[in-house]
């Protein structure tokens, strides 16, 4: 829906346009290849990997393979390969809810404004007040430990980000001329919104999106670090650092191999959030 | 401003009676009780359903949520299922313990990030603004868990400068409280300076390049007065809502910093009672957590009004 | 640097808020023992030293002290400081009085115990046989939901037919019942104290060597050393003082830098660190913890013994013990009795080996064609869920698929009640160092038997023969036939035993760990520190 042409078009593309600039930008260039790289190994995973990530392969915590074997004695490129997929997963699936969710509430709310305003900040500001962790764990509970719970609970937790920003951003263009200029010619407040009004904020959508996907990746490690997102043997990158922490001493690498794609991964992430931030926000584009 | 005042405090009181209901039915929710919790594991059912009598667990839970209530009101938390202990009894110093990491963790943030963005701002584009630039994503790509591991790692194990210890209050005995204190803090000060500098950083730009500021500059003021009374009053508003929402950040990240480091805090008394079903204590730790966050929140908006010139007449 | 108006503010705000709660921090926590109690005096020639603390991390933080119902082995271990019971057990894992002077059967169904005389309670009271009645009738009592009541069972009378005499009279004989009253939850209070409305589960009063001092949640537990404890010289130690250390890395550390004395729960992955550092000691048993996966053996496909049997052959319970402990532990190829409990389990060993091909055979007689199992555990404990994954492999190698649900401990518990899965995989230990636990997994009745749904008249009436029956010999044949059904019959399947111990410094002298009997720290009581 994104993609559709708004009838008024806003100022905003005319010079080249943006997934073009996207390219040339080093920032973005780099991070989002690694980010592709990424996704492409974690989407063939199974083809890629030399062995099953759940068969012992040699005795454990050995050197065997290429990065050695973990304490069930299953190779650890496999099992990081795996893991690196789990968490893209998750997060990729928990953010697509959150946007979702988010910016509906946030358009409606906007929008109409009035009670349904109030009752939606106030709803997210409810939200934010739990300890995401908290609810995390009441979740998994209640509802049983699948990874697809996990998503669930991290993209309700989610909805408020993108409910705020977008809720903010509506307030802002409901009274421009060109929303103005649809209701006069009859749009009704479904067809403005959804053709009008989402369009012209959908920068701040794209960025939130790519930053709360760094910010998915990392809890989602968090809530597996605690055991309370992936369940072995299905490796998720914080239930590996989780086991490495066990081994320090007698393997760190079991420690080091996940912690360092995390940190890649979030940090590509972020790279791209901002890189993404500063060509598409036409303020900062102004400076 | 009074008007505003009593709208707001009314909004964190409706906030706060949704929060302590919700977390009372959602715990209700979860399957196992405390009765189990403990009974061994050999216990019979008999036993379970004596002990579960005993806790007033087979009772009605809109009774049970009535006494709650009744006991809020009158600020009793009740009693732990688990221990027996009143839970104001071992509240207190949990919720200490957690806001002597987080506030300590958010002073060093504040006072590292503002000047460190807004020297950054000033160099925009140059060698010392990249730097601070690149740490700060750096910053905040480091997950909780994985820096406080291989802290852990590298100065309690490689270099053994700070070996994990038994944790002392500061009133057994300072010095090893306060070594202890060092990598908890250091683990949860890192990713809140980064945001806080970024947040600083982008925001002195945008103001630098404002109208205002431009007039004042054109009438001839000096920079560092430009700086220090236009932009940099106006560039905190932001820097403020973000010291809020880093306060919730950290209050969260607790839970992974408490685990990793062993440091009694409210989010091991949390999870532990999570572990036993022990409702009163859930309910108590989630409700001052909550009540912490909206506290926060409220003087984040009521200090943002303050410092903005635009809402200061209202 | 200038200083803009509202920087400062914020940098005062936060240095307020800093002093604020560091100073609540230590007003609300300042305690723990006098640094004088720290000094040791070092004994004669041959004799223990005298004084000094001694500083304990322990797994878990003990939620609480009630002296009738085991709330974990946290709490069993503060609780055995403070209280006593009739029996315990000795370094060899025998049963030896505990208040009780002299005890033993007057005939097969009157069990009679005298109590040293001069016994005190730390509020100065004196231990008088009423106190012991009192004690037993408060376990007895089914409203109370006690641990002990069940293994009491049969018990129809407690009396002190004198000053210093209790008489257990028996509905018919049970051959248990002096380790009901050696169990860490049989534990004599005072009357006087239990009816003035104290409450058992936060504050201990018993005539144990320490007396409770004080407890910070999370923090610390400490006990002082009781003066007028009836058994002379002892306790040697001024005081013990328990740290909980949850996190298995940070416990063993901890030890390895002296910053704690001892610790309990030796996590597997780090028995041999431990082991090889000459500085600290190990004792440990693998008679109690074990390993197992339980079926519901009245539905399908497990209502198939054949189907059960397949199981228990396609689990290499050495490759089990190599990944889930690094090795430390027994394989399981019989029994669930450890050989160190009776003589017969060694003749059981090799019941059932890793056999996949007989497995295959067995799964093919029954009909059943690539075993899809879905099987529950718990993610809470890691001596639990490390078997059960790599189990996992093992069954996986043999051609069965398992799917395993990892649940949080008490939904699992739950879980396993309901019998929601088809089996599950969990690990325990039997109540006491005797055949007879058994009862409780695979007895009529039992609480595990219910999980398994398993009922079978001969393994009952074997069960009640060997509780009348006092000859030793004679029990050992009953309770062999007993298990040898069992395994046929196959409920479950045993899949190791873990290494459980704790470990210390060297100058920790005095302490042991039965290797039967039952799994306690009851040797807290005599240890003593050597100087440093």
């Amino acid at each position: 829906m994104a993609t559709a042409v708004p009838p008024a078009a806003p100022p905003e593309s005319r010079r080249a346009p943006a997934w073009r600039r996207a390219l040339r930008n080093p920032r973005i260039s780099i991070a989002g290849g690694l980010l592709l790289v990424a996704a492409l190994a974690a989407a063939l995973a199974p083809v890629i990997t030399p062995f099953d990530y759940r068969d012992q392969v040699a005795l454990p915590l050995t050197g065997s393979g290429l990065l050695g074997t973990d304490d069930f004695g299953r190779d650890v490129l496999s099992r990081l390969v795996m893991g690196m997929r789990t968490s893209l997963v998750v997060a990729a699936a928990a953010v697509v809810i959150a946007a979702v969710l988010g910016v509906l509430a946030g358009l409606v709310a906007g929008y109409l404004g009035g009670w349904t305003a109030v009752a939606v900040t106030r709803g997210a500001d409810i939200l934010l007040s739990f300890p995401a962790v908290v609810l995390a764990i009441a979740a998994v509970a209640i509802l049983g430990p699948e990874l697809r719970n996990v998503v669930i609970v991290i993209g309700v937790l989610y909805v408020p980000r993108f409910a705020r920003i977008v809720y903010v951003q509506v307030l802002t263009v409901r009274s421009a001329e060109y929303v103005d200029a649809a209701r006069v010619m009859g749009a009704g407040p479904m067809r403005i919104m959804l053709r009008t009004v989402l369009p012209n904020i959908a920068a701040p959508i794209i960025v939130q999106t790519s930053l709360s996907l760094s910010f998915a990746v990392q809890v989602e490690a968090g809530l597996s670090f605690l055991g309370l997102g992936a369940q072995p043997p299905l490796p998720s990158l914080g239930t590996m650092v989780a086991a490495g922490r066990d081994f320090l001493e007698v393997q760190p690498s079991l420690l080091i191999h996940p912690a360092v794609v995390i940190i890649a991964i979030v940090l590509a992430l972020n790279v791209l959030g901002d890189g993404l931030r500063d060509l598409l926000d036409p303020r900062r584009a102004a400076r | 401003m009074s008007g505003f005042l009593v709208r707001r405090l009314g909004l964190a009181l409706v906030q706060l009676v949704v929060v302590a209901s919700l977390i009372f039915l959602l715990v209700r929710l979860i399957p196992g009780d405390a009765a189990r919790a403990v009974a061994g594991e050999i216990a019979t059912k008999e036993q379970v359903a004596a002990i579960r009598a005993e806790m007033g667990l087979d009772r009605p839970v809109w009774g049970q949520f009535l006494d709650f209530w009744a006991g809020l009101l009158r600020g009793d938390l009740g009693t732990s299922l688990i221990s027996g202990r009143e839970v104001m009894l071992d509240l207190p110093p949990r919720v200490a313990n957690s806001l002597e990491l987080v506030l300590i963790a958010l002073a060093l943030a504040v006072l590292i990030g503002v000047p460190l963005g807004r020297w950054a701002a000033l160099r925009a584009d140059r060698a010392g603004d990249h730097l601070v630039t690149g740490a700060g994503i750096l910053g905040i790509s480091l997950p909780v868990f994985v820096l406080g591991t291989l802290l852990l790692l590298v100065f309690s194990l490689w270099l053994p400068i700070l070996p994990p210890e038994r944790f002392v209050t500061i009133g057994q005995d300072p010095a090893a409280h306060l070594r202890a204190l060092v990598l908890p803090v250091v683990t949860l000060t890192a990713a809140s300076t980064a945001v806080i500098a970024r947040m600083t950083r982008s925001s002195m730009l945008e103001t630098l390049s404002a109208d205002y500021v431009r007039t004042a500059r054109s009438k001839g003021l000096a920079e560092t007065l430009v700086v220090r009374r236009h932009a940099l009053r106006t560039a905190l508003i932001p820097v403020v809502s973000i010291t809020g929402v880093e306060l919730a950040t950290l209050i969260g990240s607790t839970v992974l910093v408490e685990t990793i480091f062993g440091w009694p805090g409210m989010s091991s008394f949390l999870m532990n009672a999570v572990g036993s079903r022990d409702y009163p204590v859930i309910q108590a730790v989630v409700l001052s957590t909550a009540t912490i966050v909206i506290a926060v929140n409220f003087a984040a908006d009521l200090v943002i009004r303050a410092l903005d010139p635009r809402t200061e007449a209202v | 640097m200038s200083h803009g108006k509202p920087d400062r503010r914020q940098v005062l705000r936060g240095g307020a808020a800093l002093l604020g709660t560091t100073a609540l921090a230590g007003c609300a926590q300042a305690g723990g023992l006098d640094p004088a109690l720290d000094r040791v005096r070092p004994g004669a020639e041959g004799e223990p030293a005298r004084g000094g603390v001694l500083r304990f991390g322990l797994s878990t933080d003990p939620s609480n002290f009630h002296p009738h119902i085991s709330a974990g082995s946290a709490s069993d271990t503060v609780v055995q400081l403070v209280y006593n019971g009739l029996l315990a057990f000795d370094a060899d894992g025998e049963i030896v009085g505990d208040l009780a002077r002299e005890f033993g059967w007057d005939t097969d169904t009157r069990y009679e115990v005298t109590l040293h005389s001069e016994v005190y309670f730390h509020d100065g009271s004196r231990l008088t046989a009423a106190d012991v009645v009192h004690s037993f009738e408060l376990m007895l009592d089914p409203d109370n939901g006690t641990t002990t009541g069940p293994l009491l069972a049969g018990v129809e009378k407690v009396s002190a037919p004198s000053a210093d005499t209790v008489l257990f009279e028996l509905a018919e004989p049970n051959a248990t019942l002096p380790f009901a009253l050696a169990s860490r939850s049989a534990n004599v209070v005072s009357r006087a104290w239990w009816e003035g409305g104290a409450d058992p589960r936060t504050s201990m009063m018993g005539t144990g060597p320490f007396t409770f001092v004080e407890r910070i949640p999370g923090v610390s537990l400490t006990f002082e050393r009781f003066d007028r404890y009836f058994v002379p010289e002892l306790p040697y130690l001024n005081g013990i003082q328990f740290t909980p250390m949850i996190d298995d890395y940070a416990r063993v550390t901890a030890l390895r830098s002296a910053t704690v004395d001892m610790i309990d729960y030796v996590p597997a992955t780090h028995l041999d660190v431990v082991r090889r550092n000459p500085r600290l000691d190990l004792v440990s048993d693998t008679t109690f913890g074990f390993g197992c996966i339980g079926f519901v053996t009245d539905r399908p496909p497990f209502d198939d013994v054949r189907v059960r049997k397949a199981v228990a052959l396609s689990i290499d319970r050495k490759a089990i013990l190599d990944t889930a402990f690094l090795g430390n532990g027994e394989p399981m190829t019989g029994g669930l009795t450890a050989p160190s409990v009776a003589d017969y389990a060694n003749d059981l060993e090799g019941t059932y080996e890793y056999d996949p091909d007989q497995a295959a055979h067995l799964l093919k007689k029954a009909g059943v064609r690539g075993l899809d199992l879905s099987m529950v555990t718990t993610s809470s404990y890691s001596v639990i869920s490390r078997p059960a994954e790599a189990a996992l492999q093992s069954l996986r190698t043999a051609g069965v698929d398992v799917s395993l649900e990892r649940q949080e401990w008490l939904t699992f518990r739950d879980t396993v009640q309901a019998r929601t899965f088809p089996s599950f995989s969990w690990g325990t230990a039997p109540a006491y160092g005797d055949p007879d636990a058994m009862r409780d997994f695979v007895g009529t009745g039992g609480v595990w038997a219910d999980y398994l749904k398993f009922s079978d008249d001969k393994v009952d009436g074997l069960l009640a023969e060997g509780r009348r029956t006092r000859d030793r010999g004679l029990r050992e044949e009953l309770y062999h036939k007993a298990e040898e059904r069992v395994l046929d019959l196959c409920p479950w399947v045993l899949t190791v035993r873990r290494e459980q111990g704790e470990a210390f410094h060297t100058y920790v002298r005095g302490f042991f760990h039965p290797p039967k009997g039952a799994w306690t720290l009851i040797a807290l009581r005599q240890t003593w520190l050597e100087e440093r």
